[in-house]
């Protein structure tokens, strides 16, 4: 609570507005399945050859799936939040921090499959999805913070 | 809004105190305000939900607003269902910033007492 209830006001609007930047659980379960589906694609393409293609459209699926569920999401709930994370400050550093922890982890993973040691490689991607699921957790409380605190720059 | 003690007395109260827009201080319009702020759009009935206030307590003080050039709207129509959209525009955003800024003074002045 502030000193003043217009600044009450405000914070209460903010949170209210904060809460639709949640995700619900299934969406953290889909988004679990694809990050494992897209780092472990070096992986995958080694095990089944010839398989390239249908993963290609797996990957597709997903983004097609994720973009709609987007859309329909700002639709129903009717708040059209900034879609850029450079316009959360606080969630900017966490953005670069997670997106370069996964391509490093990406090509860990292709390099281990590279010389041959998918069984390693499969180790190894556990940990990647574990830190491609907790960055995006880290990034959407920061974005939610970012709201609270009235620093939204869209 | 109630009169409140302000940092830099009688000259501060005033409507023409610096960072003061005496536009915001009326109905829900500053907690409108800052329900856009953090918002490219803002639908009605969403915002209607948020601030818990009636459609036409929206419709007035949005029209407030945008009269005096700090909301855009915008009408359309999703499916068949006509829609109305809002959003700050950027003189709304920094007469929010002052305002905020003005109020969070007068909150620390209030705090520091005579």
């Amino acid at each position: 609570m502030t000193d003043t209830p217009e600044l009450d006001q405000v914070a209460e609007a903010r949170r209210k507005l904060a809460a639709q930047a949640g995700f619900p659980v299934a969406y953290w379960v889909f988004f679990t399945a694809a990050s494992v589906l897209i780092a472990g694609l070096p992986i995958w393409t080694s095990l089944l050859p010839g398989s390239g293609l249908y993963f290609q459209w797996a990957l597709l699926g997903a983004v097609l799936i994720s973009a709609a569920y987007a859309v329909i999401r700002r639709r129903r709930s009717g708040v059209y939040l900034p879609r850029r994370v450079t316009s959360y400050p606080g969630a900017r550093l966490l953005w670069i921090t997670t997106l370069a922890a996964t391509g490093a982890g990406y090509l860990g993973i292709s390099a281990l499959v590279d010389r041959g040691l998918p069984g390693l490689a499969l180790a190894v991607l556990v940990p990647v999805a574990a830190v491609m699921l907790v960055g995006q957790v880290l990034i959407r409380s920061a974005m939610r913070r970012s709201i609270e605190d009235g620093r939204v720059t869209p | 809004m109630t009169a409140s003690p302000s940092p830099g007395g009688e000259a501060a109260q005033g409507p023409d105190a610096p960072g003061r827009h005496p536009i915001l201080e009326t109905g829900p319009r500053l907690a409108m305000c800052a329900l856009l702020q953090g918002a490219d759009w803002i639908e009605f009935a969403t915002a209607r939900t948020l601030l818990d206030v009636s459609d036409s307590m929206v419709s007035k003080h949005s029209r407030t607003l945008e009269d005096a050039g700090l909301l855009e709207v915008r009408k359309g129509a999703v499916g068949r269902r006509p829609k109305t959209w809002f959003r700050l525009t950027p003189v709304g955003r920094a007469v929010l910033a002052s305002h905020l800024a003005w109020l969070t003074e007068l909150g620390s002045a209030v705090d520091r007492g005579p």
